[in-house]
């Protein structure tokens, strides 16, 4: 329902196994191949000289600061930022109106609490149904409601899914249009919200004092 | 149902993504990860640049470590190698495997409904439960994707019909709806309990 890029996660998650990989395939290499061991050595030796040299040449005199290591650290700062914003944009796309609808007279747009208080009167009274959460999202442009149905312990999923049809025409009578409803059914052998009703059958004896 | 194609469109895009992980933990681990290194990294050069004493080591001790590699104890390399070959094995299944939901789609004419298993295998233990004569809690149901297994726990001393039960079972799965039809085993417990 949300916005997340899911292709974009499982790039991250493809490049950064792939690159371990690698790290773990040279390491095996180096220990099974003598060669690689001088490849190792040699190139380690070169990155080590060439980094000397370009982080060797000050940009002024008395200062230690050099091209390098400022390219380096922004650099560095690039791929934080990359990387952070990368974190913080998972989710997203939830949208607090419905509807819009537009007359000669102006325009009118429908709160998710609108459909949302429709659809809890409607599908509060029905059997297995323990609670009701309503929020709206935006996929592909097109106004969906979002219904997570907490069921009972044993409900029949038929009876629910009857009742969220049966709420959904309703729910178009009442606003003139109908945004896309996709419900989850949750719930099931943990979600006894009440612990079953007891009857004390057995009498206590009043004592005499 | 959904005749128009933009709803179809849409209608797919929501099962799927409903059904599937979409691996935010994993690339959010990942991405805190590399920040943390990276972050460390450049910390490390400045201390370096401002020539002032290092946190862990400064980036001129981390060339030559690595460069000096090859002649570390073996038992350091063959660690570092398993730690980064389990790493990246993990990682590159997380980005390739399907990552499917204990979910399912259920028919419906107006909504798209997608159901958690756990929903529907409290449902089918229900009815496995009236219809063996044994309470509630005396059946557990396990729902797969393509199969499910019904273990039940009779009341001693009485026998439970066990392909009543599967056929029980079978209907209740199929009244509601599901894309795929499944294979009901039902297991009955050898020993009987008094009042399951």
């Amino acid at each position: 329902m949300n916005n997340t890029n899911r292709a974009l996660n499982r790039t991250v998650l493809a490049i950064a196994g792939l690159v371990s990989l690698a790290i773990g395939a040279s390491i095996v290499w180096m220990l099974v191949d003598p060669n690689a061991r001088t490849i190792w050595r040699s190139t380690g030796g070169t990155v080590t000289s060439w980094a000397d040299d370009v982080f060797g040449r000050p940009l002024w005199a008395g200062t230690t600061l050099s091209l390098a290591a400022v390219i380096a650290l922004v650099v560095a700062l690039v791929l934080v930022v990359l990387f952070v914003s990368f974190a913080f944009r998972q989710g997203g796309g939830s949208t607090g109106t419905v509807l819009r609808a537009r007359s000669d007279d102006g325009e009118i747009s429908i709160d998710t609490a609108i459909p949302a208080a429709l659809l809890e009167e409607r599908l509060a009274d029905v059997p297995g149904v323990a609670s009701l959460t309503v929020s709206a999202y935006r996929v592909r442009r097109q106004p969906t409601l979002k219904l997570t149905v907490n069921c009972r312990r044993g409900a029949a999923p038929r009876t629910v899914v009857d009742a969220i049809d049966d709420a959904v025409v309703r729910l178009e009578g009442a606003l003139g249009a109908r945004p896309i409803v996709y419900a989850q059914l949750t719930g099931g052998f943990r979600s006894r919200i009440h612990s079953p009703i007891r009857v004390d059958t057995s009498t206590t004896t009043a004592r005499s004092s | 149902m959904s005749a128009a194609g933009s709803i179809g469109a849409v209608d797919a895009r929501i099962v799927r993504r409903e059904t599937h992980s979409p691996r935010s933990t994993a690339a959010v681990i990942t991405a805190v990860v590399l920040v943390v290194v990276i972050a460390w990294v450049a910390t490390e050069s400045v201390l370096f640049l401002l020539g002032l004493r290092p946190l862990l080591v400064s980036p001129r001790t981390m060339l030559t470590a690595v460069t000096a590699l090859p002649d570390a104890p073996v038992a350091l390399q063959l660690g570092i190698a398993a730690l980064a070959a389990l790493i990246g094995v993990l990682l590159v299944c997380l980005a390739i495997l399907p990552g499917r939901r204990a979910r399912r789609r259920l028919a419906a004419d107006n909504a798209i409904v997608v159901a958690d298993d756990d929903m529907v295998a409290s449902a089918l233990a229900r009815v496995a439960a009236r219809t063996a004569g044994v309470a509630a809690d005396a059946v557990s149901v396990s729902l797969g994707r393509r199969a499910a297994t019904v273990r039940i726990v009779p009341v001693s001393g009485s026998r439970v019909d066990r392909e009543a039960v599967r056929s029980a079972v079978v209907d209740a799965f199929g009244l509601a709806g599901p894309a795929h039809p499944i294979r009901v085993a039902v297991l009955v417990s050898p020993d009987g309990r008094v009042g399951s």
